[in-house]
């Protein structure tokens, strides 16, 4: 980078910074006048004389910190919280969603596998209500409690910032550079072979050695492998195999595409739909009581601890599923979400 | 924490009387088109010296609030945007005028 574009990329550099912070409708023409602007100052002060990267840090510290710029373009007392906070209220909001998800996912499981809850019980539309409107309860209380605590943390920092008239130095070259666009509908072909690789492995072993699927048990009087058929789970072969002919035919498509098409989005999303139709009917179907049976003549194989907590392994599983199928039903709405946002219907 | 020093005081008071002036030396020098460098030469020359920091923001702010129109203009070049008053720009001028030379007077008989 010779010295002249060492100045342009600290402008780019600070465009990007000053972007950031501003309302996405405004963002692209400001933009496109500060660097038209700033150019043409640069240029100015390199016919005068002066070195380029010099000129263009002289010239930023100028026109002020990033943050700065990007709240004069907002109009005064606009914000209940600006853009120089909103970033770390995002990031706290986010923090409480997922901690809120989170604890609340995690005692209904432990209910479950402790035998207070059990699914059939959790899955009854007055009980999923009462869960979900807890759930949202709690949401809206602790983001609530914490626009309350950032408006203040505003008017706080912006009677601090009026205050004072003296302007801070900073050095442009500390800026981060500017990210390369990403490409929502690229592919990649390592991801897309890892899963096809994936179904065909699941897809011959359920439908020719279902015996090879569940857990693998190592004591020292040797090794025993129990079925997932001994934890009383049933899988609908025949529905697995319509899915996972279906993902296959996907990735080998995307793979032909080589990127992703609003017809390959809506595909996903069926088959999306499709796994968590199947998950509900394993869950639905199968007792997961495990059939000691199984442990005919093998007994001595197993410690008594390990004996023990066999049954309780097929509750750990309905739980897990249960978690699996919640996944899926939001990852769904999200794919729906995204697909929809990218390409209206109307 | 300390509070701000007397310059730091100066200073502060000194930005907020000039703030006050800002839109009325904006408004008066846009009868005809400028973009935002050559307004500032033009008002650092009549010796109003604005940052570009602040002026800029400013200009589209008065756009948005109607008393300015812009288009985009390519000149040498180098896409610029340019900026005109509006006709209501024009009225909230002659009004801010008449307010500001009010103020000026009364201002010059309280410090005499």
């Amino acid at each position: 980078m010779n010295a002249r574009e060492k100045g342009l990329d600290l402008i780019e550099r600070y465009l990007h910074k000053v972007g950031e912070e501003l309302p996405r409708a405004q963002r692209d023409d400001v933009k496109a006048e500060l660097r038209s602007l700033l150019a043409e100052q640069l240029d100015e002060r390199v016919a005068a004389g002066e070195p380029p990267e010099g000129a263009a840090i002289e010239l930023l510290q100028s026109f002020g910190k990033p943050d700065d710029v990007a709240m004069r373009y907002a109009p005064p007392g606009r914000y209940l919280i600006g853009p120089h906070l909103y970033p770390y209220f995002l990031f706290f909001a986010k923090l409480n969603f997922y901690i809120v998800t989170g604890l609340f996912v995690f005692w209904s499981v432990f209910g479950m596998v402790t035998g207070n809850t059990r699914l059939p019980e959790f899955l009854r539309p007055d009980s999923l209500l009462d869960w979900v409107s807890s759930w949202i309860d709690l949401l809206a209380l602790n983001l609530g409690l914490l626009v309350v605590v950032f408006a203040i943390l505003e008017r706080v920092q912006r009677a601090e910032g009026a205050s004072s008239a003296k302007k801070e130095s900073w050095d442009p070259r500390k800026l981060p550079p500017v990210p390369a666009a990403v490409d929502p509908d690229r592919i990649s072909e390592p991801a897309i072979l890892g899963k096809i690789y994936a179904i065909v492995v699941l897809a011959v072993m359920l439908n020719f050695f279902p015996r090879w699927l569940g857990v693998l048990i190592f004591s020292n009087q040797g090794t025993l492998a129990i079925p997932y058929t001994a934890f009383g789970v049933f899988l609908p072969i025949p529905l697995l195999n319509v899915w996972w002919g279906g993902a296959l035919a996907l990735n080998l498509w995307l793979l032909n595409l080589r990127r992703w098409t609003r017809e390959a989005r809506w595909v996903e999303l069926a088959l999306n739909v499709l796994g968590a139709g199947i998950l509900f009917i394993v869950i639905r179907a199968s007792s997961f009581a495990f059939d000691p049976q199984w442990l005919d003549g093998q007994p001595e194989k197993l410690g008594s601890i390990v004996q023990r907590s066999l049954p309780w392994l097929g509750n750990a599983l309905r739980s897990v599923l249960g978690v699996i199928l919640l996944c899926s039903v939001v990852e769904a709405l999200v794919r729906l979400f995204r697909i929809l946002r990218r390409y209206p219907l109307f | 924490m300390t509070g701000p020093t007397q310059p730091e005081v100066l200073d502060g008071l000194a930005l907020e009387l000039r703030r006050g002036a800002l839109v009325l030396a904006v408004l008066s020098q846009l009868h005809d088109e400028q973009y935002g460098y050559s307004l500032k030469k033009s008002l650092a020359r009549a010796g109003l010296e604005i940052d570009e920091g602040t002026l800029y923001p400013l200009m589209r702010r008065l756009e948005m609030q109607g008393l300015l129109k812009s288009r985009w203009r390519v000149e040498d070049a180098r896409p610029r945007r340019y900026y005109q008053i509006s006709a209501r720009g024009e009225s909230t001028l002659r009004t801010l005028t008449g307010e500001w030379k009010e103020l000026a007077k009364v201002l010059e008989g309280l410090l005499k």
